[in-house]
């Protein structure tokens, strides 16, 4: 398999994720979300052939996703107070109103934690490993379990 | 944890629009922006180098080597502007190299180092580099009302000191937006260090 085929397979397979990521983070944000989803895989196209397969590749474009969203920050075009209309207007549409309700007041929650926190708790939202989440935020999988029962815990009280 | 996993459910199935761009697109920003940043670097260092080759050449050449009340002027406006341009061209090759495949941690880590670097240059380096400038522009004032009409050396006054102005704005706006940065990395992200 060539690099852009490889690249193309990536991009399709792993967008979905990168972008709610990215959304989360960005307080349900569609435009930042997008805006960084497509930084984040300019990068990855640029370093491919850095890829040092050391982890597997989804936790690479994890890394990748978590820094290139920081670093919006640096834009002289964001702003990083995002007023919560833009909380999520669309969902799926086997959705109820409850649930819906129920988003958007996790997005809102989320956006209480701190950056890490943050970061964190949309993976584990997201459904990765936390083997994988250990090695995209550097620290060891025992703090990680600390810090992750203990998010649990506060988005569980802020979203009830 | 129940509740958990139910917001879970609802985090998945929430809806996720595909991808506006196409990968062929998507490669070919990633080309552009190696070229842009190729173009950057060669573009700075052609600045650097024709200005110490004419800032020499203006010395040999025309005043004899001689350092007079002139070239110190001259020296001090556009030497304080080469160290500028070269320090943001350095920067921004430091900035360049910080690998943003590197864990959060580290990544965060060598953001705050770099931003603690420019901290240092905004604060120390910058003010020595302004008042050279300031300094140059001084020296120079007494020889363009000696040698210029009054009109003109009132336009060199007015101009020369608006430069001054903008250019301090310019400054104070990113040393602004960098030391929120720089407090942003600090306290709202260093925190999991010291658990």
């Amino acid at each position: 398999m060539d690099t852009e085929e490889q690249f193309n397979q990536i991009y399709t397979r792993h967008y979905p994720k990168v972008y709610r990521l990215c959304k989360g983070y960005f307080n349900g944000d569609d435009g930042h979300a997008s805006d960084a989803a497509q930084e984040v895989f300019v990068k990855v196209w640029q370093k491919l052939d850095q890829f040092r397969q050391e982890s597997a590749i989804g936790t690479w474009i994890y890394t990748i996703t978590v820094n290139t969203c920081l670093l919006q920050l640096r834009k002289p075009s964001f702003k990083k107070e995002i007023k919560t209309e833009h909380l999520p207007e669309r969902v799926a549409e086997n959705y109820n109103f409850r649930e819906e309700e129920q988003l958007k007041k996790m997005y809102q929650c989320i956006q209480k934690l701190d950056e890490t926190g943050k970061m964190i708790i949309l993976m584990v939202l997201e459904g990765v490993e936390y083997e994988s989440i250990a090695s995209v935020m550097g620290i060891t999988q025992d703090t990680l379990r600390v810090k992750i029962h203990r998010i649990k815990k506060s988005l569980s009280n802020c979203v009830q | 944890m129940e509740s958990f996993n139910n917001m879970q459910e609802i985090w998945k199935q929430q809806h996720t629009p595909k991808p506006t761009i196409p990968s062929a697109e998507l490669m070919a920003t990633a080309q552009k922006n190696s070229k842009k940043i190729k173009h950057k670097h060669v573009s700075t260092l052609l600045i650097l180098t024709i200005t110490v080759l004419v800032l020499v050449a203006y010395f040999l050449q025309f005043n004899n080597g001689k350092m007079n009340r002139f070239a110190i002027g001259l020296f001090c406006m556009i030497g304080s502007l080469f160290l500028r341009i070269l320090i943001e061209y350095i920067s921004f090759r430091k900035f360049q190299q910080i690998d943003v495949g590197h864990s959060f941690s580290l990544y965060t880590a060598k953001l705050t180092s770099f931003y603690n670097i420019r901290k240092k240059i905004h604060f120390v380096i910058t003010p020595i580099l302004y008042a050279l400038y300031c300094v140059g522009f001084a020296l120079l004032l007494p020889i363009f009302k000696d040698n210029f009409s009054f009109g003109f050396y009132i336009y060199l006054l007015f101009s020369g000191t608006g430069f001054l102005v903008v250019f301090a704005w310019i400054i104070f706006k990113q040393n602004k937006k960098e030391m929120a940065l720089l407090a942003f990395l600090k306290n709202d992200i260093d925190t999991h260090k010291a658990e």
